[in-house]
């Protein structure tokens, strides 16, 4: 009897899903029938406005151009700039959450939705353009620029993602890393902070390993080893200074080697050997190390240059103190570590690709660029912008910044960007997770990592 | 009249139920249509009909992923349920402004943006430089591994959780409690009801509604939950705290491989409906 | 917990309205045991009571510990914020972060996600006192579906942060993405399920007599239902709304996904702000987040109230 009830029940329950289903599906159809029309229609808007009044240029950033300072402060005035010199087009800048707005671009691409201008991060340009959405800049604005043009521009940021013939981004926000250090407690132990060697840095970080007079146990080096919000690390600047890349030229990851190998278990010594960082770095995040740095924990942080006009302005201890260094070289090669930042492209399907483009021209002409540098902290794009801002570069409160163009000329590496690599920065943390936590050798760990993301990214 | 009569319920249900069908059901279809492609970046490249699923559901990382998440939210569930009939039971004798100020202060949590809420426990909780282990070396004491052992960061998943949660069930509860009519208790107590008795015979029963109501809603809410362990330990360390909602995450934002990931997220979704289904059941709600 | 109590209160509360739920033979045999002298209880009670109210102030603090820390966060000069050891207090009580607060995104979103939530509460709970008094007082073909219907709506909404981006191009190849109604929409349709129930839980206490005397006095049925049975379960409408006003002020991942536009943010987003790309900025991010409680708990204190004192006085009359 009960056995008959479930029976029914459990048709009925079948029939309601096929039901159900159905009916979705329905007006999925529907939905999507509709969307190839909502596409049509945003068309045909397009049409009017050219007919009527004034273009819209829709312009997708994490950014927000009503700050009063800072970068946001800086692309409201590069916005105010370009509809001066453009009448008939309006700008309009959405915010929107930075860790979504690539998933969402490669969404809108699909459904009519996606912006003219993008922001997109360095870590999904490669996907960006072997799906064809960026456009190159030779195609717009950059057909009629000279070569002094280029050459003002041309650095290592410069060739993310380009080829011999195309240019797909203009590198905004450039963050170069390396280790961000204090300078202060450097002179107290009396270090120079020219290492010669990871070894130099190690024995550094010993001594810098200290309880200080608030009672607070400070450690040498910090670092954030966290899935959540992964960023750089021992193992991520070796493979940079060995190899200059985090994929093989097969766009294999590249960590599963002795390269890898060494500097995982270094970095499981920093923890267990040498002491020099806290066990509590397995469950930080690169936020929380940046957090705990300006609360005085470290002394050193593998850390990004951008992140420096933060730390300055919330630290309890001497904000000039706070300083970047390359890493230290190592088996003969000099350190290099990631230029790492936020490329501006055109969308390939909008259809005011132009005035796109000379948006983004508008973006790192002289006079932005000025305002990049001293409004947003950030390092010049053009070479002829170091002179228009010398005075502003050469204060010692700005000298971090000088420090991060040294290093991008000497020391930094940009994506190949022919590749797919995103995901890869968790999975180098997550090799460490599994050697450190989860007791995986330091070989399995790796190897289990690299074949998650080769199997993943398909290259 | 009588036709209309009989059209009468539909009427009152067809624009609860378009919305419902057009807002929450339909986007489920796409993710349906979605599943059975690949469709990385949101590209239906490929039709490969039912291998995602076949792909998520012979993953171990991922089944041990959803053993780990009904592990987490149904001890998180159970804790909060007990000691909310506790609170709501002992808030239910007093009455007046104090009695509703705590209302109001236990429901805090709930309302508190998560993420702002799980970043300052986990602020308090650091290791180094937490109130918790400043007041734990204050006393004397060696300081707590709180987030990076594997079993403690479990331990502490679970009371953030718990600690979300509690407040909503226990407003619940309490409304529940007050709508009982006093003469029904007095009459118990009449008829010799001791106080167990009265709670297990009498309240207990006349809560069942919001008890279900807090179960479904807060099992879902536990087993969906993203914000929370992502923000508190982002499934580390190791694998400990590695819930099923961290996965479909990770597929989604950082690889943007939507067919696997809808898949993945379609199993939950049936997982959480049986549920919740069971749950109706099992206390004979009857519609 | 479950099957023996089912079995002897034999429903939902209030379905049985006039009957008592209490079991006709209630075992007397405990209550002796509890009878000792009237002494001891009384010492027991006044030590209990003590007790009690130490464990619950703990509980209270743990409760409220990171809503305080955050509180105190939000009034510390930017310099010692992040400063160890942790103080309570900072050197001096600061406004800057509030300040910096108000000038920014916050206000309109504050605005814009009481605008949303206003409109949500009233449609939603218009649309779910029709369904849930469908349901909750009809025979009649396909109810059993549309129960099914209306629960898997509430996985799907809770869940609904899994699959944003399927979502988003749904809606986004509709061209419902980042218009007016967009997030009125959503928050209708996310807290419409729960609502449904909920309401219907207190129809179940409102009886059905009442709305059978109504029909023979001859009252259409529209009328019935707004002029006799609303008015009856404003407790569970209550209740109702407050879950729908919970449900859309604090929802935050679709929202950000679904509308792009700075003047329709709602205010999760704006508290989302402070956590940007170049890092958490934990002051602004505390007061936000503070500032933004402050109408859920005004809400609360407006239905919250009415929700208890009407179930009370209005639900089952004997």
């Amino acid at each position: 009897m009960k056995k008959l009830n479930q029976m029914k029940s459990l048709k009925k329950m079948k029939k309601l899903a096929a039901f159900i289903l159905a009916l979705a599906m329905t007006v999925v159809m529907a939905g999507c029938g509709g969307g190839n029309q909502g596409n049509d229609d945003k068309a045909d808007d397009g049409g009017k406005k050219e007919g009527g009044e004034k273009k819209e240029l829709l312009v997708w950033t994490f950014l927000n151009p009503n700050d009063e300072s800072g970068r946001g402060y800086v692309l409201g005035k590069a916005k105010e700039l370009y509809e001066s010199q453009h009448e008939g087009v309006t700008v309009r800048i959405e915010s929107l959450e930075w860790d979504t707005m690539t998933a969402k671009f490669f969404a809108a691409t699909q459904t009519g939705e996606a912006p003219d201008v993008i922001w997109v991060n360095g870590l999904n340009l490669g996907e960006a353009i072997q799906l064809g959405v960026v456009e190159p800049f030779e195609n717009l604005f950059m057909k009629d620029w000279t070569d002094e043009q280029f050459q003002d521009l041309d650095d290592v940021r410069f060739e993310y993602g380009a080829t011999d013939d195309a240019h797909y981004q203009l590198h905004l926000s450039t963050n170069v890393y390396g280790i961000v250090y204090r300078a202060d407690l450097f002179k107290q132990f009396e270090i120079d902070p020219n290492f010669e060697s990871w070894d130099d840095l190690i024995a550094a970080a010993q001594k810098l390993t200290y309880v200080n007079e608030d009672g607070m146990q400070v450690y040498g080096l910090g670092v954030g080893y966290s899935e959540k919000s992964a960023d750089s690390n021992y193992l991520r600047a070796q493979l940079f200074t060995q190899y200059g890349d985090v994929v093989d030229e097969n766009g294999q990851a590249n960590w599963n080697g002795d390269v890898g190998q060494a500097a995982l278990q270094m970095q499981i010594d920093m923890i267990d050997k040498y002491g020099i960082t806290p066990q509590s770095a397995v469950s930080a995040t690169s936020e929380e190390m940046y957090a705990d740095f300006i609360a005085g924990k470290y002394a050193m942080v593998f850390g990004g240059s951008v992140r420096i006009p933060t730390i300055k302005s919330q630290c309890a201890y001497d904000p000039d103190s706070v300083k970047l260094m390359a890493y230290p070289s190592s088996n003969g090669k000099e350190g290099k570590g990631l230029a790492a930042g936020w490329n501006v492209c055109v969308y390939s399907g909008s259809e005011m690709k132009e005035e796109a483009g000379e948006f983004i021209e508008t973006l790192c002409c002289p006079e932005i660029d000025k305002l990049w540098v001293e409004e947003g902290g950030q390092i010049p794009l053009l070479k002829s912008t170091v002179d228009a801002c010398s005075e502003f570069l050469s204060s010692p409160d700005n000298e971090y910044l000088k420090t991060a163009m040294e290093m991008l000329e000497n020391n930094a590496v940009a994506y190949n960007s022919e590749y797919v690599i995103s995901g890869y920065v968790t999975d180098l943390v997550k090799a460490m997770q599994l050697a450190y936590v989860e007791g995986k050798s330091v070989e399995e760990a790796l190897d289990t990592t690299a074949k998650e993301f080769n199997e993943r990214n398909g290259n | 009249m009588k036709k209309s009569d009989k059209m009468f319920p539909y009427l009152l249900l067809a624009p609860s139920a378009l919305v419902i069908l057009f807002v929450l059901i339909a986007p489920l279809g796409y993710s349906v249509y979605c599943s059975l492609y690949q469709c990385t970046y949101m590209r239906f490249t490929k039709f490969v009909g039912l291998d995602n699923f076949i792909k998520v559901l012979t993953n171990s990382d991922y089944l041990k992923a959803f053993g780990r998440t009904f592990y987490i939210s149904a001890v998180s569930l159970v804790i909060a349920l007990v000691l909310a009939v506790m609170f709501a039971l002992w808030i239910n004798k007093y009455s007046g402004i104090v009695a509703y100020a705590i209302q109001l202060l236990v429901l805090i949590p709930w309302v508190t943006s998560q993420v702002v809420g799980t970043l300052l426990w986990k602020w308090i909780f650091s290791e180094d430089l937490g109130v918790l282990n400043y007041l734990v070396k204050q006393v004397g004491l060696a300081p707590l591994k709180v987030l990076s052992d594997p079993k403690t960061a479990v331990g502490v998943l679970i009371f953030v959780m718990t600690w979300r949660i509690i407040g909503y069930a226990m407003v619940q509860i309490l409304a529940g409690l007050k709508s009982i009519p006093k003469s029904v208790e007095e009459a118990a107590i009449i008829d010799g009801a001791g106080k167990w008795q009265l709670l297990r015979f009498v309240r207990l029963p006349m809560i069942k509604t919001p008890l279900l109501i807090s179960t479904i809603i807060l099992t879902l809410s536990n087993i969906n939950n993203l914000t929370v362990p992502l923000s508190l330990t982002g499934g580390g360390p190791g694998t400990a705290t590695n819930v099923i909602t961290i996965s479909v995450y990770r597929l989604g934002f950082e690889n943007y491989q939507f067919g696997t990931s809808s898949a993945l997220s379609i199993v939950l979704f049936v997982v959480t409906l049986a549920l919740s289904i069971g749950y109706v059941k099992a206390v004979k709600y009857e519609v | 917990m479950k099957s023996d109590q089912i079995r002897i209160s034999g429903g939902v509360p209030g379905k049985d309205s006039g009957r008592l739920p209490v079991p006709g033979n209630v075992p007397g045999k405990d209550s002796g045991q509890a009878r000792v002298s009237g002494e001891t209880l009384k010492k027991w009670k006044k030590w209990l009571r003590v007790y009690e109210i130490i464990l619950f102030a703990f509980v209270l603090v743990v409760n409220l510990a990171p809503f305080l820390w955050g509180l105190l966060t939000s009034l510390k000069p930017v310099r010692e914020v992040l400063s160890y050891p942790p103080k309570l207090f900072g050197s001096q009580v600061s406004g800057e972060h509030y300040a910096e607060v108000f000038k920014g995104t916050f206000f309109t979103g504050f605005l814009n996600s009481l605008l949303y939530s206003g409109i949500a509460i009233v449609v939603g709970l218009l649309l779910a006192v029709m369904a849930a008094y469908a349901m909750s007082r009809f025979r009649f073909h396909g109810k059993k579906m549309f129960f099914i219907l209306i629960l898997s709506g509430i996985p799907l909404s809770i869940g609904s942060a899994a699959m944003v981006v399927p979502n988003y191009t749904f809606f986004s190849s509709l061209g419902m993405t980042n218009q007016w109604y967009t997030l009125p929409i959503i928050y209708i349709a996310y807290n419409l399920p729960m609502a449904i129930w909920v309401i219907m839980g207190g129809l179940e206490s409102v009886p059905v007599e009442i709305d059978e005397a109504a029909k023979i006095d001859g009252a259409g049925n529209w009328r019935i239902l707004f002029g006799i049975v609303v008015p009856l379960s404003l407790p569970s409408m209550a209740s109702a709304a407050l879950y729908i006003f919970l449900g859309a002020w604090n929802e935050y991942v679709v929202s950000s996904v679904l509308v792009s536009s700075a003047s329709l943010y709602p205010i999760q987003v704006s508290i989302y702000n402070y956590m940007g790309f170049y890092g958490i900025q934990w002051g602004p991010l505390c007061a936000a987040a503070t500032a933004a409680v402050i109408p859920t708990l005004v809400v609360f204190a407006i239905l919250g109230r009415m929700l208890i004192s009407g179930l009370t006085a209005g639900a089952v009359k004997d």
